[in-house]
């Protein structure tokens, strides 16, 4: 559905994006890491039409952003960090602006109206000025605002960064809700736990630069060590001589009555090690191969980024 | 698309200018003048008399004409600096508290916006122009005896501060793309004024400048003010333009 190539952004000689690629499917959502200053806001701001790149293409279902942006962004919906309204309106008011700005009839925006403030749960709210909402009201108001017009592709930046744990929850079942409509959702966020909870694909971005870019379980799979940890009833020092002799092992490290094998077969360790060690006379307590999260990886790969 | 953001912007500043109180500050800084200073120069007389125990009567030309005189002065002082002080920040305020990312993002037209708070304000401020004299002439023909003006006279006056004021509305919205700071759209106008009143003294470039539409204004008389009306007009539209451009290129987040 969108695809940019070798996007590159600059202020002066500082550049903030270095080349970037990668795609979006529709119906999807893609999870946008990267820590702070890393350039996702940036990246949203291109991709939303209001900031200008220095070079690269941006597609959107085959169609040129900068020739086309005028009919791509009806397409498109897009909720900064901190979303800004005209504090003196009520939920109505500003909505009515927006869906006229957008080219809807009356008819159409009083409709639309009543749907997207259910959506977002603000039904009573509605008369009330949104310059009194609370952070969480406003972050809600903001997706309103964002899919008013029924956009194909939703860009939303950091949008649970400054909610609490209920309000994040909310946001976050409220983008699954729009997956669910077939909206396609760009999500840049630096909380690792909600990627994992919501989204298909996933790029980390880091210094202007995507480190990865993969499904999410492909990519856990890819950063999983293939290291078993195994705890023993009693001193496992005896283990070494146990496994040494098996093909699969690339070392072994014993520390008490814990063991932690590296193998660099994992499908035929998961399949003889524990049979191995069935047989000797040290009962295991414990069996595990060593799981990597996505904090794992994300702090692995910007890590290798620092050193590099 | 233009015309759209044009309408859904026009709407958006009636509800702004009455939340804010910008029609009521508008109103206080056109018209109250029509009312202060047909009063004051009635008891000024009076004041003086009690002050300096002598009858002053005859040093001052007490009349309706010079009590709209004196309301086209005031209008061009202080009502000038009510209007670029209100309309310093109606750009400036948008773009850096980035109230503009939603509907830049939804298509809003630069043009429309432009536009919008230009056509919005200007009307705005004529009507209280007009208003304004009306007040002045009918209040101060009740007050005074002296030398009338005859209410066409007042209309054409009032024609030529609302020209004067569209100058100056279209000058300070572009200060205020331009500048972070309404407060400095505001100055800068204001400063550009003094300039153009010194310019005012060369007699080519006099002819051309809105200073003179002040002048004919006083004189209560549209003859010899085509050029200038031209010119400013011409300005108004050059400044809109710019601004449009400016508010193209400029990144609103």
């Amino acid at each position: 559905m969108l695809k940019v190539i070798e996007l590159r952004k600059s202020y002066g000689s500082f550049e903030v994006l270095k080349g970037i690629s990668f795609e979006i499917e529709k119906g999807s959502i893609y999870g946008y890491l990267g820590p702070n200053g890393a350039g996702k806001t940036t990246t949203m701001n291109i991709l939303s039409g209001l900031i200008d790149y220095n070079s690269g293409e941006i597609l959107f279902e085959g169609s040129d952003l900068r020739k086309n942006k005028k009919n791509l962004l009806k397409k498109i919906g897009y909720l900064p960090q901190n979303p800004v309204f005209y504090g003196y309106m009520n939920a109505y008011e500003y909505l009515n602006f927006i869906g006229s700005l957008s080219g809807m009839d009356d008819r159409q925006i009083k409709q639309r109206t009543g749907e997207v403030l259910e959506i977002v749960k603000l039904t009573d709210a509605a008369r009330r000025k949104i310059g009194s909402y609370s952070g969480g009201m406003k972050q809600r108001f903001g997706i309103a605002v964002t899919i008013f017009n029924n956009p194909e592709m939703v860009f939303l930046d950091e949008p649970t960064s400054a909610l609490d744990p209920e309000g994040r929850m909310e946001v976050l079942e409220l983008i699954k809700e729009l997956r669910g409509n077939g909206t396609t959702v760009f999500l840049s966020t630096h909380i690792l736990n909600d990627v994992e909870r919501v989204c298909d694909r996933v790029s980390i971005l880091d210094k202007g630069r995507i480190l990865v870019s993969d499904n999410l379980e492909d990519l856990i799979k890819k950063y999983t060590q293939p290291i078993f940890d195994i705890e023993f009833e009693q001193n496992c020092d005896g283990i070494s001589s146990l496994l040494r002799s098996e093909k699969w092992i690339q070392n072994i490290a014993v520390s008490g009555n814990k063991a932690s094998i590296y193998v660099n077969d994992p499908d035929v360790a998961k399949r003889q090690l524990l049979r191995i060690l069935a047989d000797s006379d040290n009962p295991v307590i414990s069996f595990g191969l060593r799981k990597c999260n996505l904090e794992d990886i994300f702090v692995r790969l910007v890590n290798e980024d620092d050193d590099i | 698309m233009k015309m759209t953001t044009f309408k859904t912007y026009f709407k958006k500043e009636i509800i702004e200018s009455s939340r804010q109180f910008r029609y009521i500050i508008l109103a206080a800084g056109i018209i109250a003048f029509a009312i202060l200073d047909p009063f004051m120069l009635k008891i000024l007389p009076y004041i003086l008399k009690n002050q300096l125990s002598a009858d002053f009567s005859g040093l001052f030309d007490i009349s309706q004409k010079a009590a709209v005189m004196n309301y086209i002065k005031d209008l061009t002082q202080v009502g000038n600096i009510v209007i670029v002080f209100t309309l310093g920040g109606i750009l400036s305020e948008e773009i850096t508290s980035e109230k503009l990312v939603f509907p830049y993002s939804k298509g809003g037209s630069p043009l429309g916006i432009v536009t919008a708070k230009v056509v919005h304000y200007t009307l705005t401020v004529w009507i209280f122009t007009f208003i304004g004299f009306a007040v002045a002439h009918y209040y101060s023909g009740m007050l005074f005896e002296g030398e009338q003006v005859d209410f066409i006279n007042i209309l054409k006056s009032a024609l030529l501060i609302s020209l004067y004021y569209y100058f100056n509305i279209t000058l300070v919205i572009l200060f205020s793309s331009l500048l972070k700071k309404g407060i400095a759209a505001g100055f800068m106008v204001l400063g550009l004024n003094v300039v153009f009143s010194f310019l005012g003294n060369i007699k080519i470039v006099g002819k051309l400048l809105p200073g003179k539409l002040v002048d004919a204004a006083n004189a209560f008389s549209l003859s010899g003010t085509v050029s200038s009306v031209i010119f400013t007009i011409v300005c108004g539209i050059i400044f809109v333009c710019l601004t449009v451009v400016r508010m193209n290129r400029v990144e609103v987040i």
